[in-house]
């Protein structure tokens, strides 16, 4: 399955003193399988295109909302706020529930989607708000997941997680994208959480897209991309400093495994005593 | 834009003390009411119109609240219609749609929080007896709060929406549905208020002592002329009632 999106345009207040173009002609597609990294600073239309992806926010112009059968889901910032469940299970089950599926097949749903975020089987009786924050978390994926999507959109998914919470939810969504084959996006401000779970990133700037492409060949947007006072994943500066150093490496990796492999290579090298200039 | 919401401009009426306006609108809306007179309130509907046009605010603004209440003043206007004279029904109506241009015209003017604190200072001197600050203090908050609460529904209605609630099925399903809005609403505006009440008492805010606030009101001249040009029109109403 694929989402395209064409010259969408999304504004707000229209025909007011307040209009404001939240999105301006933004053209991509996003593959199932595929995760993609959405960055921007505040206010650049991140949430937007979210929304607009959703099948929640109409576009003004362009083609390309999201369907609304289920196959697109979104996750909000802080989704654990739309709890209201008394145990974690109803909590889950209550999407799959609204699909009409049978009981059973529920239950099947709701297993597999708390065994994927790794949630205890202990804490699967108990009431969500009684979880820690990272736990409702997952558990806030999972009522998602339950619906089984096949596109999932995070907005902002590591706000107030710590770092144990944060390498969970990579865990989670690089098997999610590996072994289900679930398209993901993801509107973060977190460059080193992107970088380990995406391969591609879209940037957005006041509503228009500046760029599109894979992490390696930033380099043509690099300019751009600290003029927004946005920062570089840490494996990907480390590799362009050492390139600018005059080390042997190639900082052109368009993810966080092939930029520690390319670490590694360099450690080899000189472990192995290998002379360059 | 709505027809009840402030409408930041810096005209003459956005720039006088909140509790002018208060003031005004107090007399106008009594005016108001008490005329009898087709005459006197087609006078009031200019007044009010002036007020208006005076304080910037768009034509559109007033339209739109006409539409909102259409029901409202058609219905007026036809069960008077049906039950009183004409003239009587017309009266009717334009003192309804005078009084909505009166609201219109002062939440448009005078910021919420303002007007709070104008309320909170007219009635200070009932503080001996009741705790006219702390009733202040919690209407303001309400008021700030309602835009957080109604984005908080809208976050909620699209966490729920990615759990395949509809609104459109079976009402037992819009039950749930709507069981899936409140709760976490209830839930979420709990711990808010929680966090609130701490915060504030973080930096030091204790009910029942007495406070200052960042933006004094300050009265000016030009507010004492509202005040007399206000009183004058009062009076030639009285007047106008014992002479004519």
């Amino acid at each position: 399955m694929e989402l395209k999106l064409e010259a969408v345009t999304v504004e707000f207040h229209r025909g007011e003193r307040q209009r404001h173009q939240a999105l301006k002609e933004v053209t991509f597609s996003l593959q199932a399988g595929e995760a993609v990294a959405l960055l921007g600073p505040t206010g650049a239309g991140k949430s937007t295109l979210l929304r607009v992806r959703a099948g929640l926010v109409k576009p003004t112009a362009g083609r390309g909302s999201g369907r609304q059968d289920g196959a697109v889901a979104l996750a909000i910032q802080e989704p654990d706020r739309g709890f209201f469940a008394a145990t974690v299970r109803e909590e889950v089950q209550f999407g799959p529930d609204n699909l009409g599926l049978s009981n059973k097949e529920s239950a099947a749903r709701v297993d597999w989607a708390l065994q994927l975020v790794r949630l205890p089987v202990a804490k699967w009786e108990v009431s969500p708000f009684q979880l820690s924050g990272g736990e409702q978390r997952r558990v806030a994926l999972a009522s998602v997941l339950a619906m089984r999507p096949r596109i999932l959109l995070l907005d902002e998914p590591t706000i107030g997680l710590d770092r144990a919470g944060k390498e969970a939810l990579i865990f989670i969504l690089q098997r999610l994208i590996k072994e289900e084959g679930i398209g993901v996006l993801i509107a973060s401000h977190d460059p080193d959480f992107l970088y380990a779970v995406t391969r591609r990133v879209l940037l957005l700037e006041q509503g228009v897209l500046r760029a599109d492409g894979p992490w390696g060949r930033l380099g043509e947007d690099l300019a751009s991309f600290a003029a927004l006072g946005l920062k570089l994943p840490l494996l990907l500066a480390v590799l362009r400093e050492l390139k600018a150093a005059g080390a042997p490496v190639n900082p052109e990796q368009d993810s966080a495994a092939e930029a520690k492999e390319e670490l590694r290579k360099l450690l080899r090298h000189q472990r192995e005593g290998v002379v360059y200039n | 834009m709505n027809y009840g919401t402030y409408y930041p401009s810096n005209s003459f009426w956005h720039q006088r003390d909140p509790r002018t306006k208060l003031m005004v609108l107090i007399v106008a809306a009594l005016l108001v009411v008490l005329e009898g007179r087709l005459g006197g309130q087609l006078f009031f509907f200019g007044l009010n119109l002036s007020l208006y046009v005076t304080a910037h605010l768009p034509a559109e603004r007033a339209w739109k609240m006409v539409r909102a209440f259409r029901w409202l003043l058609i219905l007026t206007l036809l069960v008077n219609l049906v039950f009183s004279p004409p003239a009587v029904a017309f009266l009717y109506f334009l003192r309804l749609l005078n009084l909505l241009l009166l609201s219109s015209w002062l939440l448009g003017a005078a910021e919420p929080l303002a007007l709070i604190q104008g309320i909170e200072r007219i009635f200070s001197p009932l503080g001996r007896w009741l705790p006219v600050a702390e009733g202040a203090m919690v209407l303001g908050l309400s008021l700030s709060f309602f835009p957080l609460l109604i984005q908080e529904a809208n976050e909620i209605t699209i966490a729920q929406r990615a759990r395949g609630v509809t609104f459109k099925k079976q009402w037992w399903k819009r039950m749930t549905g709507l069981l899936a809005m409140v709760v976490p609403l209830f839930v979420n505006s709990l711990r808010r208020s929680l966090e609130v009440a701490q915060a504030m008492e973080a930096r030091g805010y204790r009910p029942g002592e007495p406070r200052g606030s960042l933006y004094e009101l300050k009265w000016g001249a030009a507010d004492t002329c509202c005040m007399l040009g206000t009183g004058a029109v009062a009076a030639l109403w009285i007047a106008s009632h014992l002479l004519l």
